[in-house]
């Protein structure tokens, strides 16, 4: 395909279980801790460790919309910040044409145990808040946005692809302004289908380790304000980064195993890097998607190694666990961060190479980076694969 | 770009396939069943509009149908369906695109899985059973069984999901992404929804809901999918027409932004009080119709109003309307009768929870 004109970011916000904003987010990645635990906001036997959000991070009296659930508060938290990094106010949303485009494991259809039962006498009061209560709404409704809304439902890979959809409604005029990321609650049902799945580790993940045995899972968002060019020459101040290009693919393979081949992932690089107009000598870093499962790691090192042989890759999910649908947003803002540090951090976890896996290891220490562009991936059940660049500084030809 | 479409792909309680659906137009006639629920205060009945898979068998294999749930099945036959009529079933497709909405997802599976995991001593859930609850798995299956590796989007929007799910797809094809588009979508029926329009109708439960307001034989619970084959070579004419334009937005804050000279198609279903503001927004005495007696009432409605708008502009006919739920329709000009299309585009229009909208225009 072509190349598109890139699409500023003028504001981000992010929460986890590494930080309630950005910067303490990136403050905690580069001291190289990370502390897992087993959940507390739900009843389970089970024992896997996880990162949750543990402080009370909801500032209610910041929102109208108090009673939502968990995924929605964690946008709304986001949100807040990105609007304010962005130097926005409500004012502004309300003049402009403002979309909103969030990715999330589960959408409209959040899991309610409230209604699980049948002759519950408040029956409707908690399956409407299923119907409804998905963060883009949420999102909308809190900001009085006028704009198009998607809630986009592709697993692990929707916080990305999320941002992808959300830079063409930039690009084509749809809008003047997107607020766009993933978010994700961690609540019983996902943590009990990944242990059926075989795919957790018992202790912290090891990403691309040789005794990588699982991921731990996360919660979490990561939310963009994305701007046309006129916004952007509006603004008081330069643009955070722009997001240069997009692909993605799929496997066709299997609900949950990764493509041995790595075919998908190599056809969405491919038309990430067409549609920027890059070339790998340009990407300084890669964001690994790097779960810390068997099969995730081994053919993701496999097709770096092949596609950018000499470019330092690492995975984040060692700090913040696999936040799945808002993994694609969280990384591409821990992305961005790096580029303005110059520093990308450790690839925690890792320690011994697998000799299944080619001689390019991640990165083994924090480590300063030269250039400015940047790719983060995400895979995901069903085979999705979604691919950002990112780059900061002046605004691309 | 001139987005055309290339097949159509429709199953629901109206039959199985455009030729069914047709039918159903021309006769204006749709066949419910009658569901029964257990509950705590005893067994209720409630109407509901259902879809049968079984020709699904004559797409894929048996073997590749175990552990496929009727949801994800419905979604299947309704794409296989949108690729045979567009004569692309065998042919090489190129860079094709899937996306699929759906309002509520795979009920049935999920609310199964939830209870097991909520519910049993033990906490532990069947895999496949998690697999299928995933928003994407739909998706997930029709890009395995034809070996599509183009991009695959999944959007779960409530009764925004079809707008926002054309908004994708006419992107995808202007950005010259894909060659085509294979987008659908699906909801099914379940206990759980049957149950909460018995809440929503019962008199005895005073709270939130719509007895009063709204009426209940009009709201049948609807299943199906909906898919469509889309296009965006450069042609000058279309056997179905062409997706004209589609718009998002909040019709409470913003008002709408409606096309001109258009036949409006509404998505008024009986389960919305947003039902009754349809005629406030659309111009007075505009040529309207609703076709949910055909379909039922569930969030991806408007796809069967599109596969309705496409098959209007293959006839050159404008198919006698439903008027079930179509509320203050003396401001309007409801289609009482089969009458020529002409040069008029169709907008499906469907308002939506907290304001929102959405539309998606046809012209041939």
């Amino acid at each position: 395909m072509k190349p598109l004109a890139p699409v500023a970011v003028a504001g981000i916000g992010c929460i986890c279980s590494a930080g309630l904003v950005l910067k303490e987010c990136m403050n905690f990645l580069y001291k190289g801790k990370r502390n897992p635990a087993p959940p507390v906001h739900f009843p389970t036997k089970l024992t896997f460790p996880v990162f949750e959000v543990l402080e009370d991070f909801f500032p209610s009296t910041l929102f109208e919309n108090k009673n939502v659930l968990r995924t929605c508060k964690l946008a709304l938290t986001a949100t807040l910040e990105a609007i304010s990094d962005a130097g926005f106010d409500h004012k502004t949303l309300k003049t402009k044409r403002v979309g909103a485009c969030i990715g999330t494991n589960i959408g409209c259809s959040m899991y309610d145990e409230s209604f699980s039962n049948d002759g519950n006498t408040s029956f409707i009061t908690p399956v409407n808040r299923f119907f409804f209560s998905n963060p883009t709404s949420s999102i909308a409704s809190e900001f009085k946005i006028t704009g198009p809304l998607q809630t986009v439902v592709n697993a692990c890979s929707s916080g990305s692809d999320a941002l992808g959809l959300a830079a063409s409604w930039i690009r084509s005029g749809i809008c003047d302004i997107v607020i766009a990321g993933g978010a994700d609650e961690m609540y019983q049902i996902t943590y009990t289908g990944f242990k059926s799945l075989l795919i957790n580790d018992d202790s912290p993940c090891k990403p691309f380790d040789v005794n990588r045995k699982g991921l731990n899972l996360g919660e979490g968002a990561a939310v963009f304000i994305l701007v046309s060019k006129e916004i952007e020459k509006e603004m008081k101040k330069k643009p955070r980064a722009y997001i240069l290009g997009y692909g993605a693919a799929t496997d066709a393979f299997h609900h949950t195993k990764t493509r041995p081949d790595g075919k998908g992932l190599e056809l969405a690089i491919e038309e990430a890097m067409e549609s920027s107009g890059t070339t790998p000598s340009d990407i300084a870093f890669i964001n690994a998607h790097g779960t810390g499962t068997l099969d995730n790691d081994l053919v993701e090192s496999h097709v770096l190694y092949e596609m950018f042989p000499k470019v330092p890759f690492f995975s984040t999910k060692g700090y913040t666990g696999h936040t799945l649908g808002a993994s694609g947003a969280i990384e591409a803002a821990f992305t961005i961060a790096c580029l303005e540090k110059g520093r990308v951090p450790t690839s925690v976890g890792f320690k011994t190479a697998d000799p299944e896996m080619p001689p390019a290891y991640p990165v083994q220490q924090n480590a300063t980076i030269n250039g400015n562009t940047a790719l983060s991936e995400t895979l995901a059940f069903g085979g999705n694969n979604s691919v950002l660049i990112l780059s900061t500084g002046e605004r691309p030809a | 770009m001139k987005i055309s479409i290339k097949g159509i792909g429709v199953l629901g309680g109206f039959g199985c396939g455009i030729s069914d659906l047709n039918k159903a137009l021309t006769t204006g006639k749709s066949s419910s069943a009658t569901m029964d629920i257990k509950t705590t205060d005893g067994n209720i009945e409630v109407p509901a509009f259902l879809a049968n898979t079984e020709r699904l068998k004559s797409f894929v294999d048996k073997k590749d149908l175990r552990r496929i749930d009727h949801y994800i099945r419905m979604a299947l036959l309704g794409c296989f369906m949108a690729l045979e009529d567009a004569d692309m079933l065998h042919a090489n497709r190129g860079k094709m695109g899937i996306i699929i909405a759906t309002g509520y997802g795979s009920t049935c599976n999920t609310f199964d899985l939830q209870h097991s995991v909520i519910t049993e001593a033990a906490p532990f859930c069947s895999p496949t059973q998690f697999s299928n609850s995933v928003h994407n798995a739909a998706a997930t299956h029709i890009s395995i069984l034809l070996k599509e590796m183009g991009p695959n989007l999944s959007v779960s929007h409530y009764d925004m999901s079809i707008a926002s799910a054309f908004l994708s797809a006419c992107q995808w094809l202007k950005e010259e992404r894909v060659e085509s588009v294979l987008i659908g979508s699906v909801d099914e029926y379940s206990k759980i929804l049957g149950y909460f329009r018995h809440c929503l109708y019962n008199k005895d439960i005073k709270k939130e809901n719509l007895a009063g307001k709204m009426k209940p034989k009009y709201a049948i619970i609807g299943e199906g999918a909906n898919f469509f084959v889309l296009t965006g070579k450069k042609e000058t004419t279309s056997l179905y027409g062409f997706i004209e334009d589609v718009k998002m937005g909040n019709f409470k804050r913003r008002g709408i932004i409606l096309p001109d000279n258009a036949a409006f198609f509404l998505g008024a279903d009986g389960y919305s009080e947003c039902d009754e503001q349809y005629a406030d927004y659309i111009p007075e005495k505009a040529l309207v119709a609703s076709y949910s007696h055909l379909y039922g009432g569930l969030p991806v409605g408007t796809g069967f109003d599109i596969a309705i708008a496409a098959l209007s502009n293959k006839s050159g006919t404008f198919f006698k309307s439903g008027d079930s739920s179509i509320y203050n329709s003396d401001r309007l000009n409801v289609i009482r009768h089969n009458e020529d299309l002409g040069s008029r585009s169709i907008c499906c229009l469907k308002l939506g929870a907290d304001g929102s909208y959405g539309w998606v225009s046809l012209n041939q």
